[in-house]
C-alpha cells in the first residue's frame, strides 16, 4: 500500500475537455478532440470463487445479464475511458483486448493465463485505489475487453472483485492534416493510445469509425485519412 | 482501511448453542473486523469460541478462542484501534449459496461479546 501511494493518481490521466486523443489502429490513427465528459463507476464486479490453483471457467466479458459491456460504449458518439483494480491482493488478472487478443505477452507464443507473464494483481492496481497505468482502457463502439482471473495460493479465493473508474467522452473527428500530425509526431499535446496489442497487429479499426474519419483532399487527390495519418508516423509526413 | 466513518458495532449475549453474532454480511462485501470485547458473565472458567458461516455453509468453521478464568474476566483485543490497524478476522459476504455470518459460542455459559466491524469489498 505504501509503494501504490508513490503512484500518479489514474484520476490525474483522465482526460479534460478540449483535449486531442489518437487511438492508434491497424489501418491508421484516428484522431478526436474531446468536447464534454462525464463520470461513471462499476464498484464492486464480482468474478466470483477462484479456487486454489485455478482459474474462472471461462474469460469474463464484465457485462450485464442482458450482454451489455459495461467497458463498451452504448453509443457510437461516446469514448469510454477506464481504469481498474482488484481484491484480493494476490488475485492475477489476464486482458484480452479485443477478445483473444492476449495483452502482456513476452514471447511469440500466447501467454498462459496461469504463468508469471502478463497478469496485474492487487498489489500493481489496488482495488481501491490508484489503479495502474497498465490498467487504462480506451473503448469505442464494438470493441470490449475481456478478463480471467487467477489463483496462486493454495487456498481459495472467495470472490475476486473488480473496481472500473471511467470517464466517457463525447468528441470531434479532427480531420485538419496539420493539426493530426501535429498530435502524431509534433508539438501538439495529445494522448496517444494504442488499440489492442502492439505485436503482432494492432486492433482493427470497426467500419462505422472508419466511414466516420474517411478522407480527405491532398494537393488535389483524395485520400484516406487513416492511411494518411500511417504516412505521417512511418515518414513524418 | 479502517475509515472511521464506517465503524459500526455489534453486541451478542452468547450462550451454550453456536450462533450468528451481527447482522448477515452483504453480497460482494467482507466484514472487516477490527476489534472484539469479550466478558466472561460465568461465575467460573469459560471458554468463547469465535467462528463463521459463509455462503450458507451448515457448519462453523472455529476462527479463534477466548478463554476466562474468572467471573468477569474481559478481553479486549487490540489495546488501542489506530487507522491503520489491521483487522483481527475477515468474514466472506454472502454467495450464491447463501448467506454469511460470524458466529460465536460459550462452553460453559454466557460471555457478552461486542465487536467493531466494518462492511467494505476490500
Amino acid at each position: 500500500m505504501q509503494v501504490s501511494l508513490l503512484k500518479t493518481s489514474h484520476e490525474d490521466l483522465f482526460l479534460d475537455q478540449g483535449h486531442l486523443l489518437a487511438l492508434g489502429f491497424l489501418e491508421g490513427w484516428a484522431c478526436f478532440r474531446i468536447k464534454h465528459r462525464e463520470w461513471a463507476n462499476l464498484e464492486p464486479w464480482p468474478l466470483g470463487v477462484v479456487t486454489a490453483l485455478a482459474n474462472l471457467a471461462g474469460y469474463n466479458e464484465i457485462q450485464d445479464t442482458q450482454s451489455r459491456h459495461f467497458l463498451e460504449p452504448h453509443d457510437e458518439d461516446l469514448i469510454y475511458h477506464s481504469y481498474w483494480g482488484v481484491t484480493p491482493t494476490r488475485a492475477r488478472i489476464y486482458v484480452q483486448y479485443p477478445p483473444r487478443a492476449d495483452i502482456g505477452s513476452m514471447l511469440s507464443v500466447p501467454r498462459s493465463e496461469t504463468g508469471d507473464v502478463g497478469y496485474i494483481d492487487g498489489a500493481k492496481s489496488p482495488f481501491n485505489g490508484p489503479f495502474s497505468n497498465a490498467t487504462e482502457l480506451f473503448t469505442v463502439k464494438e470493441k470490449y475487453p475481456q478478463v480471467q482471473a487467477y489463483n496462486p495460493l493454495n487456498d481459495d479465493m472467495y470472490n475476486v472483485m473488480l473496481n472500473f473508474d471511467q470517464r466517457h467522452y463525447t468528441y470531434t473527428i479532427i480531420k485538419n492534416i496539420d493539426l493530426i500530425k501535429s498530435m502524431l509526431i509534433g508539438t501538439a499535446r495529445a494522448k496517444r493510445y494504442t488499440m489492442g496489442t502492439a505485436w503482432p497487429n494492432v486492433m482493427t479499426i470497426p467500419d462505422w469509425l472508419k466511414n466516420a474519419v474517411g478522407s480527405i483532399v491532398i494537393e488535389g487527390k483524395r485520400v484516406s485519412l487513416l492511411a494518411e495519418t500511417l504516412k505521417i508516423m512511418e515518414e513524418g509526413g | 482501511m479502517l475509515n472511521r466513518d464506517d465503524l459500526k458495532t455489534a453486541v451478542a449475549t452468547v450462550g451454550a448453542a453456536d450462533a450468528d453474532v451481527g447482522s448477515a454480511i452483504p453480497q460482494n462485501m467482507r466484514r472487516f473486523i477490527y476489534a472484539i470485547k469479550a466478558t466472561n458473565i460465568f461465575n467460573g472458567a469459560n471458554l468463547l469460541t469465535i467462528g463463521k458461516r459463509e455462503n450458507g455453509a451448515v457448519g462453523t468453521t472455529i476462527i479463534d478462542y477466548v478463554q476466562a478464568a474468572n467471573l468477569y474476566d474481559t478481553w479486549k483485543d487490540p489495546d488501542e484501534l489506530l487507522e491503520d490497524s489491521a483487522p483481527l478476522y475477515i468474514v466472506e459476504g454472502a454467495g450464491a449459496g447463501g448467506t454469511s455470518y460470524l458466529r460465536a459460542e460459550a462452553g460453559g455459559a454466557s460471555f457478552y461479546l461486542t465487536i467493531w466491524y466494518i462492511d467494505a469489498p476490500a
